[in-house]
């Protein structure tokens, strides 16, 4: 019998895949999702595009007619039957992949090649098996904030990404909303929970200012949390749960080792600063220089060749300082609110912390080298610019950060579609020392929207960790 | 406690009586003599309503002692019933520790008693049957003490070594006892099927276990 856990953590574009057509990469990738996915469990699966090979799929349901209640006088003997009728939705996939390259000096290549290149499991356990995760992670995040705004909510009484103020941090009289929008209309989303709790997935953030709310409320509110060591051991407990409130079970998005947190927003709210990147950013710069200078102390980051800075469009002293967060993004948008927001879903938004600001040369330096160019030229409008439009290769912006709350009422919000399994390619050394491998995977999947009433998007403000203290909301 | 209140009450009764004959006897005088004995009884009345006031208090002392004296014996009756309570339990609480103390002993008795027995038995085992400590070890010689146990250690002894005389005449016949099934036997499609029992079972160690056999039985190359 499979494990309850396991049956909730198979949930991802791998284990939807018939055991018979898996290669011995395979399950080594479903051990990474059952370890280290947050948001990609929340999908439901299917892999009939495998058998059908349709791109484009419409999905029929039943919709039974209405009752009458009516009597029936005792001599008539035909009766309008009940109304039948039926309700379509579309779902599809796309072509997603990644190259990752290591030296054959790392250990995980050196056990790959040990092994005549069949066992790809250290690969697998580090920035191969990583890659496959963050990029689904990514995508299934993204599937649930694709939904239609309507059914968004936000903490206290702003309306948009713009109108969240500082005051605006979560609030869990919220909690008695969700749990009264979001009926046991599905399936339960832990199997074997006999409370069919809804869960909550949240930012660290929340965490602090709902553990700052609760001793404000009225004492029996507060008694009402319970963490988790106190129910764990009588009911399946998720990777990263924190404890229960009001039958909403809370787990902790987890930061990586940077301290970016996917269930955070960055600068996604009002902007305070923003200004155009005047040179292209290579990969690789943006870190100070590893020969000089060590980022907090400890680390020599990036090369010494790079350019150790990004270099801006002039701005002032205290525009920017040493801990703030900031958005390097080439895309604007308003959808949020936000007049030049931040598009926290386009695929060129990356954050990074500032490690040290020139604003004589107007020059910032991040944690760590960007690891995308930024090398396309184009007219950027940047709102606290002083000339305006001008030629620049993106934005940085520093502004208001949203905390993201995933509030699943039961499963089935989203819907995962494999077309082709998960395929690994065979690496090749790519340079002339045989020293530096690429390897690659790609598949084809997709994440579509498939019922907005079981699952909730809630934002607020957000107290964010920064070395030494904390970034106010 | 006295009893010298009860003695005097009984004195005073005494005397009382012998008045009132003699008052009795008076009143055979003659009828001239009826002012004058009118007069006589008047001052006897007075007399005796003085001694009965003057007794009445002295009653009420006596009443008032007595009931002093009662709540005293009271209260001292409770106090000893109060003790002879508490002396019972602990009474009881003494027999059922010494209850307890007497399981405890008899139980060490028997302890120590098992234990000399399974000491004698091992100095046998060492000294005399060593080759068949191992087997002791596994609980697997017969019961037993003393001279018994030697002679039925001396019977297991040549059991076994009847069968181990048997397995070489077998060898030599040609006849092999069945070999154990091996894990590194299995081929590499048997532990890959293993392996996925044991990812879907939710026991991923097991799994990865399975999946080094996997792969030293040559991987997906025999699959």
């Amino acid at each position: 019998m499979a494990d309850v856990l396991a049956d909730f953590y198979d949930k991802n574009p791998v284990s939807v895949v018939d055991q018979d057509r898996w290669v011995h990469q395979h399950p080594e990738v479903a051990l990474q999702f059952r370890q280290k996915a947050i948001y990609t469990p929340l999908v439901d699966w299917t892999n009939e595009p495998m058998s059908t090979g349709a791109l484009n799929t419409r999905s029929h349901e039943i919709m039974e007619g209405d009752v009458d209640i009516s009597s029936i006088p005792f001599t008539q003997n035909y009766v309008e039957p009940m109304s039948v009728d039926s309700r379509q939705r579309n779902y599809t996939f796309s072509r997603y992949g990644q190259v990752v390259q290591a030296h054959k000096s790392e250990s995980i290549v050196g056990q790959f090649l040990k092994s005549g290149g069949k066992d790809w499991r250290p690969l697998l356990r580090g920035v191969l098996g990583n890659s496959v995760v963050r990029v689904n992670e990514a995508l299934a995040r993204n599937a649930f904030l694709a939904g239609p705004k309507a059914f968004w909510t936000y903490a206290n009484d702003a309306t948009d990404f713009n109108s969240i103020g500082t005051n605006d941090t979560f609030d869990p009289a919220v909690i008695n909303e969700w749990n009264l929008r979001m009926g046991y209309t599905g399936s339960p989303i832990i199997p074997g929970d006999v409370a069919a709790a809804k869960v909550a997935i949240v930012p660290p953030g929340v965490t602090y200012d709902l553990m700052k709310a609760l001793p404000a409320a009225s004492a029996n509110e507060t008694a009402l949390f319970r963490d988790v060591a106190i129910y764990g051991s009588q009911t399946p407990i998720l990777n990263n749960e924190i404890g229960k409130y009001k039958n909403v079970r809370f787990v902790q998005a987890p930061s990586d080792k940077y301290g970016m947190n996917q269930a955070v927003l960055y600068n996604a709210g009002l902007i305070e600063r923003q200004h155009t990147v005047t040179a292209a950013i290579a990969i690789g710069d943006g870190a100070p220089d590893p020969d000089t200078t060590q980022v907090d102390g400890v680390y020599y980051t990036g090369q010494a060749g790079a350019t150790h800075y990004i270099q801006l469009e002039s701005f002032s002293s205290g525009h920017y300082a040493v801990n703030d967060i900031i958005s390097i993004h080439t895309a604007t948008t308003t959808d949020y609110g936000v007049t030049g927001g931040v598009d926290p879903l386009h695929g060129m938004t990356i954050q990074r912390r500032v490690v040290a600001v020139d604003a004589t040369n107007n020059r910032l330096s991040v944690d760590r080298p960007v690891g995308m160019a930024y090398s396309t030229s184009a007219t950027y409008t940047s709102q606290s610019s002083g000339t305006g439009a001008m030629a620049g290769f993106a934005h940085v912006s520093l502004g208001k950060h949203i905390g993201f709350i995933l509030v699943m009422g039961s499963r089935g919000g989203v819907l995962g579609a494999v077309a082709e399994p998960l395929t690994f390619h065979e690496p090749v050394a790519i340079d002339q020392f045989n020293s530096v491998f690429r390897f690659s995977w790609d598949s084809y999947h997709g994440y579509n929207m498939w019922e907005p009433n079981l699952f909730e998007c809630h934002f607020c403000a957000i107290t964010l960790p920064k070395p030494g203290g904390v970034i106010a909301a | 406690m006295s009893d010298q209140p009860a003695v005097e009450t009984s004195t005073v009764d005494t005397s009382e009586v012998k008045v009132a004959e003699s008052t009795a006897s008076t009143t055979a005088r003659q009828p001239e003599d009826w002012a004058q004995l009118a007069t006589e009884y008047k001052e006897q009345r007075d007399t005796y309503q003085n001694r009965f006031t003057g007794l009445q208090g002295k009653y009420q002392q006596e009443l008032a002692k007595w009931t002093d004296n009662n709540g005293e014996l009271t209260s001292k009756v409770k106090t000893l019933e109060a003790d002879l309570v508490k002396l019972t339990g602990e009474k009881e609480g003494s027999d059922t520790e010494m209850s307890t103390l007497k399981t405890d002993y008899e139980k060490a008795s028997s302890d120590l008693e098992i234990n000399q027995s399974q000491l004698d038995r091992l100095k046998v085992i060492t000294s005399q049957f060593p080759d068949l400590l191992n087997f002791e070890g596994k609980s697997l010689l017969p019961d037993g003490s003393g001279d018994e146990l030697v002679e039925q250690l001396i019977s297991f002894r040549e059991m076994l070594g009847e069968q181990g005389k048997k397995a070489a005449v077998d060898l030599m016949e040609g006849v092999t006892p069945a070999a154990k099934t091996k894990e590194a036997d299995k081929s590499a499609k048997e532990y890959w099927d293993d392996a996925l029992k044991a990812l879907s079972s939710g026991e991923p160690e097991e799994h990865n276990r399975l999946m080094d056999k996997y792969f030293e039985a040559g991987g997906p190359g025999d699959n």
